[in-house]
Parts: C-alpha cells; structure tokens; sequence
C-alpha cells in the first residue's frame, strides 16, 4: 500500500521566548528571540562584538517592567550600534522627534511607570548593530 | 491512505540577509524575508544604487522583508522607475522622522507619493540605522520606515 504524504508548510512557528531577570550578554544563540526585560530593578542587555553572531542575528526586546532597561553594547567593544527610536510626536523635551542612535552605546530606557511595553528590535549585519525602537515620548535616551 | 504531515521549524533563527553594494536591486518574490542591507564602500550618484518594487501582483501574500541602511550614500530605498512594473497607487504606508522635515513633513505618508509611476521615489540621506519593513497582500505594498531627522526624502537628492 503506497503512502501518500502531504507535506504542509506552515510558515515561521512561534518564536522562542526567554524571560529576562538578570543582565544578559547576548550570544549567536539567542537569534530569533523573544526577550521579555522584568525583574525589580534596571538590567541591562548587552551586545557583544558584531562580529560574535552570524550575519542576520535578530531578537526583539519587550520591556515589561517600569525601570531603567538599556541595551547596549558591551563598554569595552567598539563596534557601531546605529539606529533610531521612535517616541510619540507631542512631547516638549526631545521627544517630538525619533531619537537618531548615530554612531552610539545603544539606547537606555527612562525608568517612568509607562516604559512597559516598549519594544526594540535588534538586528546584525556581522559589522553593525541595529536598534529600532518604539515607545512613547521621552521613553529612551542614548545609554 | 494519506497521512498529513505538518512541518514546523522549533524556532526562527537568523534571517537570510543579502548586501546590496550597488546597482538597484529589483525585488522578486524570492527576496521574502530577507533582510537587505544597503552598504557602500565608495560613493554614487544619489539614487543610482538601492531597491525598486515591482507590482504587488509579483509576489506571494505574506512577503516580508526589511532594508537596513548602513552608510551615508543617498539610496534609492523605494524607486518607483517607468521601466519597472509598480502600479500607481499601490504602495501605502508611513515614515517617521524629524517633524520638521520639509517638504512632505513628517510622518511622511506613502500613498499620495507614489501616485504617478514618473513621481520619483524613496531615497535616503545621510543617515546609518535607517529602517524599512515591507509587506505585501499581492495587491498592495505595505511600508513602514524608521528614520533620524530628514534620513528620507522623496525624489533625487
């Protein structure tokens, strides 16, 4: 009796998701990552050198707890983070415009009760960093 | 008998990205998801060298891809060129950046911009980190940019 097998591709599955409640240094294998930032006081999630993971490393961040999160990269490397944060379009106190990373540290969470479901999203390229992120005015500021 | 098989990856892991150094990059149904990363080592003519869209009819429902900037050249980052196939009026979507961005200010919106198929296109200014996440329905095309103050200007430098 033949077999007939219907094979069904059924697109990208869930994605994996970590909680995290200590600082953590990112390595290659937490690509594709869902990192869910809690704990009761300010962490920090540090990017090793670009050259660490593999070209197309990505993972997103979800702040869920009202502190002063950063991601950043880890202070004695010196490759680049560019990117930029989008932050609401009312506030008076740098928050009218999306914040331009530049050439930076990566970016540090303000600490107010409201950061909670902030998001960045991370990519690699092998040579830079990328940060994206979104939130409300006056969340982030250059770490 | 038929025995149904589905086939699910226990995680996505790292995205196919491609580098476009140059030259304009025309889109295909087998660009999704990728992430494009548009890097020059040298510089060019301010939109001689980026991404271009075809219709949306020539991909699949669900297409996805993302174009990061990684250099200060003026990429064409969208170009809607009369020898490609983008239908006027199918590209919607937004971009932040600087409010005070003139002209178009800013958010820019998409959809009046691409009204005509001679109306220019999407370019870059100097700006590493920009970011651009495109969607596609097969009907229409879907774009949401990230950007530092005026990163995006519609039409030529």
């Amino acid at each position: 009796m033949a077999l007939q097998v219907n094979i069904l591709p059924m697109g990208l599955a869930q994605r994996q998701t970590q909680a995290v409640n200590a600082d953590l240094v990112l390595d290659k294998f937490d690509t594709g990552k869902l990192l869910i930032v809690s704990g009761t006081a300010p962490l920090t999630c540090s990017l090793p050198s670009a050259s660490a993971v593999e070209s197309g490393f990505f993972a997103t961040v979800l702040l869920a707890s009202p502190h002063s999160h950063s991601v950043k990269r880890v202070d004695d490397i010196a490759d680049s983070v560019v990117g930029n944060a989008m932050q609401g379009s009312s506030s008076a106190a740098g928050g009218a415009d999306p914040l331009d990373l530049g050439v930076a540290f990566g970016v540090q969470a303000s600490g107010s009760a409201n950061v909670t479901g902030a998001r960045l999203e991370i990519y690699c390229d092998g040579t830079l960093w990328y940060l994206e992120g979104y939130g409300f005015q006056d969340w982030f500021s250059l770490a | 008998m038929v025995q149904q098989v589905n086939i699910q990856p226990l995680s996505v892991t790292q995205r196919h990205q491609q580098l476009v150094t140059g030259g304009i990059h025309v889109v295909t149904r087998f660009d999704t998801g990728k992430v494009l990363v548009l890097s020059s080592s040298v510089a060019f003519m301010p939109g001689t060298a980026g991404v271009a869209l075809p219709s949306a009819s020539a991909v699949d429902p669900g297409f996805f891809m993302k174009v990061l900037l990684a250099d200060g050249n003026s990429w064409a980052v969208v170009r809607a060129a009369a020898d490609l196939t983008l239908v006027p009026g199918e590209v919607t979507g937004n971009l932040w950046q600087d409010p005070n961005f003139d002209p178009g200010g800013a958010p820019m919106e998409l959809p009046g911009r691409f009204a005509s198929i001679d109306s220019g296109g999407l370019y870059s200014k100097p700006s590493p980190g920009g970011a651009l996440e495109i969607y596609s329905d097969g009907v229409s095309w879907y774009i949401e940019g990230l950007g530092a103050a005026a990163s995006f200007q519609w039409s030529f430098v």
